[in-house]
């Protein structure tokens, strides 16, 4: 999730710590119907396969790209290395990525 | 995870007040959320000290200054720290990951416990978790254990990359305590795995970690760091290095050189950076400097390729950093 346009582990934080914050979790990505790019090209691109990973790698994508550590493809690998997917859609989560960047 | 209180506090004072009713600091949380909810760590109350104003970074002539709540991620990517000390922001970005690091505190980093598998198991023997039930990892699965610095007591290696950098650059570690303000060199904050293991570093209960300084120097710009593992990233260490040269005229002139993902502490080495000074830069010198890095190595059962291993990663860094 975002805290404060941060990206950041939701698992290794308590809430009480971020009182007043600004948090995006994946809730808040799409626009009503509209879908954020990101997730557009994630089906563009099938970025995903069950889907259990898709959250945090949309949010972590987001957050990737607006810090802009997307000047290759390795460069997306490495800085969204924290994010595990278990069925292993990496090379079109990679894709989608960095598509969204190039039209950003 | 076990029941606790929490509060927060914004003053030094209310600080040093919660540290010393027992209260446990909490900054970025990552090692010690991780820890509460795998109850290794059980802390009663859990003071957040992030409303504390230890968050500067200032570069001088005499050298760098960091806040204890300076996140991972904002060190690393301070303009004038990957200029002057390229070393400390590639220990930092090639650990963790980006969220981590944008939660991560300097002060909890250095603070970070043990990743030792049988640390984090409650039900294994662990004299660090708890002191006299033995060491499960000796014996047991101990690839990723330490061949340096280790006792009968643990073989944890230390895993902050951060702190082998900091302990190569000779920082110095700030603390502040209920009389006032002491300086601990990094050197001297880590300790080795002796008798009384509950001793990981010189910190007393409840003093907080206000600041850090790295004095400059002509080795700093010339640093970088080796980290080698089992995968590319996301991943702790299996060896890495911290080089620092010092090279004029042809000749090295300054040499500091510590190694991690192979000691109980982050691991200077004097031995090395003394073969090194007053030497060409070259193949020869950095091949026989490195031969050094792993003396007084004791490897167990499974980690016994951590002796090459640790001199090849000093010896390639000593060819990124000095020139082949
Ligand atoms: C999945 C994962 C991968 C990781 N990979 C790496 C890696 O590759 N390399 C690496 O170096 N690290 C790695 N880490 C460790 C990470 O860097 C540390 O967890 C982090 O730096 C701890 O900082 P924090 O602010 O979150 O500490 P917290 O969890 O808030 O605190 C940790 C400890 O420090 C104490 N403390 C915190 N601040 C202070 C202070 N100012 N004064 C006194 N005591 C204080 C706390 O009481 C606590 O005991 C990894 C962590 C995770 C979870
Ligand atoms: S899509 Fe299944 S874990 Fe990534």
């Amino acid at each position: 999730m975002l805290v404060d346009d941060r990206r950041v582990n939701a698992c290794l934080t308590l809430a009480v710590m971020h009182q007043g914050a600004r948090v995006a979790t994946i809730e808040g990505l799409a626009r009503g119907e509209q879908l954020h790019p990101l997730q557009q090209a994630f089906i563009d691109h099938d970025g995903l396969q069950c889907g259990y990973c898709t959250p945090g790698q949309l949010m972590s994508g987001v957050a990737c790209i607006a810090e802009g550590h997307t000047g290759s493809r390795e460069e997306i690998r490495e800085w969204m290395s924290g994010n595990l997917c278990r069925c292993g859609a990496y090379t079109n989560i990679v894709s989608a990525i960095e598509q969204t960047a190039k039209e950003a | 995870m076990h029941p606790f209180a929490f509060s927060r506090v914004s003053t030094v004072t209310a600080a040093l007040n919660a540290g010393a009713r027992y209260g446990r600091y909490i900054a970025g949380g990552t090692t010690l959320v991780d820890l509460m909810r795998e109850t290794v760590e059980r802390p009663a109350h859990v003071v957040d000290i992030n409303g504390l104003p230890y968050k500067d970074i200032t570069v001088t002539r005499q050298g760098l200054h960091v806040g204890s709540l300076v996140r991972m991620s904002e060190l690393a990517a301070h303009p004038e720290v990957r200029a002057t000390y390229p070393l400390l922001s590639q220990a930092l970005e090639l650990g963790a990951s980006a969220q981590l690091r944008n939660m991560a505190s300097i002060g909890g980093n250095i603070m970070q416990r043990p990743r030792c598998p049988y640390f984090r198991d409650v039900h294994s023997a662990c004299n660090r978790r708890d002191p006299g039930s033995g060491c499960d990892a000796r014996h047991g699965d101990n690839r990723m254990q330490a061949i340096l610095g280790t006792s009968t007591h643990c073989v944890a290696t230390h895993p902050s990359d951060l702190a082998v950098a900091l302990v190569a650059l000779d920082a110095v570690i700030q603390v502040r305590g209920l009389d006032g303000t002491r300086s601990i060199p990094v050197q001297d904050f880590f300790l080795r795995p002796g008798d009384t293991l509950q001793d990981e570093h010189s910190l007393r209960p409840g003093e907080p970690i206000t600041s850090l300084t790295v004095p400059a120097g002509a080795h700093t710009r010339r640093s970088g760091y080796l980290k080698v593992r089992d995968r590319q990233s996301y991943e702790f260490a299996l060896a890495s290095a911290a080089v620092a040269l010092d090279i004029r005229g042809g000749v090295v002139r300054g040499a500091r050189v510590a190694v991690g993902g192979v000691a109980t502490v982050p691991w200077r080495l004097p031995k090395v950076e003394e073969a090194l000074v007053g030497k060409r830069p070259g193949r020869r010198t950095w091949t026989d400097a490195a031969a050094l890095a792993a003396e007084g190595a004791v490897p167990l059962s499974e980690n016994a390729f951590k002796v090459r291993l640790v001199e090849r990663t000093v010896r390639r860094q000593l060819m990124t950093i000095g020139g082949q």
